[in-house]
């Protein structure tokens, strides 16, 4: 006696060919198919010179992006990241919240990011960062920067605490080694714009 | 006849090895674990003390789920084995690892498709409900490929519905433990791991993808059921208990009902929700279960007393008390001849008369005891 050919349920016989590579079928075509839909949509989107936008679980962090800047939409979530482009220059702004442990001030927050950038040299691309420099901007005091390697890409990464360093942004500001001087002055700009809400209504 | 059918002989293998659908099981699941290990040992490797606190909660709450799905999912017994794995396995390696694939995907045609803010509202609510809904759903059409014996019944779907989503969700869940260490800026990242994890078991995990699963794996219990029901009708309630299963995900998903109160009151609803269906298959299933039994009664496999014992864990344990020593193993090798043949009577389009071989074997249990 052949359990197998005996027909406890509906996907007996030819069925139980047939009905998994189905199943294995549709799965790869909704693979594709948003993979298509992905790829037929334009990634980014040329923001106007003077464009702020407010980003963060409660959109408490605000930046202003100069001419000439596109927002990479594919790679933005405005509850936590923006990538802005300009030439071969990336900008990326991350908000973190501290809600699990708060940092003992920005030095903390610059090993945290230091320790989550080794997910990237575990994961196979070459990353170093330099040694923290503090600096502020119009709106931020108490920030940290440092130069920053990620696989060939040169540049600077970013601590901006907040006032009571419960929160933070963080930003890589990347690109070539050859990257055009205007477009790493323009990264610039937009750190400088970097504001948290409190510190804009005070 | 009854000489050649001895007990033992009858233990299905519920597991065709030689079958398309548990290589298909297996190949993708095998992506997914490749998808896994590539998107998340990096960070495992970076925060091992996370990923020890990660992997013993992913134990401890496969655990303590499986039993709870077992123990009471599916009434009168607990699904077999070799499907409970191969349904962890979907779930936690092949819908995962293609949810991440898929959510990627979905989530940037959101991004690019709609502004800003719209996506960062709608886009999660708009992407799971559908890559992961389909993701784990196919997991119980694969165990329905994988042999005629494993899926029979809307029971049966539920039970290994919720438990392709407890596999997921207890691998979703050691993801989002190593995401939040991220997001929170590697900052305390073992408190972070902590807090997501304690979030999503304690305050989510009630209502969370177990409960998805189990209603769009009841509709899938239904739909390849051999019940004598209509096609037609079997088709639309399996589709209806997907769209609802979506539903369950999307309001989960979205920023309908903010605020605290609100992700507290969505997995209650979800919770609900499955409850009912649960509710409503059970009762199916146990009816069914009454039938078969009155019909074995009257052809004499089973007597009034054993019947009535069957039907319930506990009251076969009770049944089995009242015998010791060699008297209780025979009377529970009896027992669990029963069981399978009220198990093999349970889909209503087989005629009584198949299960024959079973009702030998009783007879031939009940003759050695």
């Amino acid at each position: 006696m052949d359990d197998f050919k005996r027909a406890g349920n509906a996907v007996h016989g030819a069925r139980r060919v047939w009905v998994p590579l189905a199943v294995v079928g549709v799965l790869l075509a909704l693979t594709a198919v948003e993979g298509l839909l992905a790829k037929a949509l334009p990634d980014s989107e040329a923001l106007a010179a003077g464009t702020v936008i407010e980003f963060g679980s409660d959109r408490q962090v605000s930046v202003q992006v100069g001419e000439g800047w596109t927002l990479d939409k594919a790679a933005s979530d405005v509850n936590s990241t923006l990538v802005f482009r300009q030439g071969d220059v990336a900008v990326q702004l991350s908000s973190i919240v501290f809600s699990a442990g708060k940092p003992d001030g920005v030095d903390q927050m610059w090993d945290g990011m230091a320790r989550t950038l080794k997910i990237e040299q575990y994961a196979g691309t070459d990353v170093w960062l330099g040694e923290p420099t503090g600096f502020d901007t119009k709106s931020i005091s108490g920030g940290l920067y440092g130069s920053l390697q990620v696989g060939t890409a040169i540049g600077t990464a970013f601590v901006m605490p907040a006032e009571d360093d419960s929160e933070a942004v963080e930003a890589r500001v990347l690109g070539p080694f050859d990257a055009d001087q205007g477009h790493w002055a323009a990264a610039t700009q937009i750190i400088d714009s970097v504001a948290f809400d409190d510190e804009g209504d005070a | 006849m009854t000489a050649a059918v001895q007990p033992a002989v009858l233990h299905r293998a519920s597991v065709d090895f030689r079958s398309v659908a548990f290589w298909a099981m297996i190949a993708v699941s095998a992506f997914g674990l490749w998808t896994l290990k590539k998107n998340f040992v990096p960070a495992m490797a970076a925060f091992p003390p996370s990923a020890a606190l990660n992997t013993a909660v992913l134990c401890l709450s496969l655990a303590v789920g499986m039993w709870l799905a077992r123990r009471i999912l599916r009434p009168v017994q607990a699904p077999r084995w070799s499907g409970t794995w191969l349904a962890l396995m979907w779930g936690g390696l092949a819908a995962c690892g293609l949810a991440v694939v898929l959510n990627g995907r979905l989530g940037s045609v959101w991004s690019q498709a709609l502004d800003l803010e719209a996506a960062g509202k709608w886009s999660a609510a708009l992407t799971a409900p559908i890559d992961e809904e389909l993701a784990k759903v196919a997991g119980v059409v694969l165990l329905a490929a994988v042999s005629t014996h494993l899926v029979r019944s809307a029971a049966d779907g539920l039970v290994y519905g919720a438990l392709v989503g407890l596999g997921f969700q207890v691998v979703e869940n050691f993801t989002y433990g190593l995401n939040e260490i991220v997001t929170s800026g590697g900052v305390d990242p073992f408190a972070a791991t902590f807090q997501t994890l304690w979030v999503r078991i304690v305050l989510t995990g009630i209502g969370s993808h177990w409960a998805m699963s189990a209603v769009a794996g009841a509709g899938i219990g239904y739909l390849v059921s051999a019940s004598g029901r209509s096609a037609a009708r079997r088709i639309w309630t399996a589709l209806g208990c997907l769209l609802l299963a979506m539903a369950m995900h999307f309001v989960f998903d979205s920023p309908l009902l903010g605020g605290v109160a609100g992700t507290l009151a969505k997995p209650v609803l979800n919770f609900v929700i499955v409850m009912a269906v649960f509710i409503v298959v059970r009762r199916g299933f146990r009816a069914r279960w009454a039938v078969v039994s009155a019909e074995e009664v009257a052809a004499g496999a089973l007597t009034e007393d054993e019947a009535g014992s069957l039907s319930r864990r506990r009251s076969r344990r009770r049944y089995l008390r009242a015998f010791h020593g060699r008297e209780r193993e025979a009377q529970a090798r009896l027992q669990r001849q029963q069981l399978a043949l009220l198990e093999e009577r349970v889909p209503e389009r087989l005629p009584a008369a198949a299960a024959g071989p079973w009702r030998d074997a009783v007879a031939a249990a009940r003759a050695l005891n």
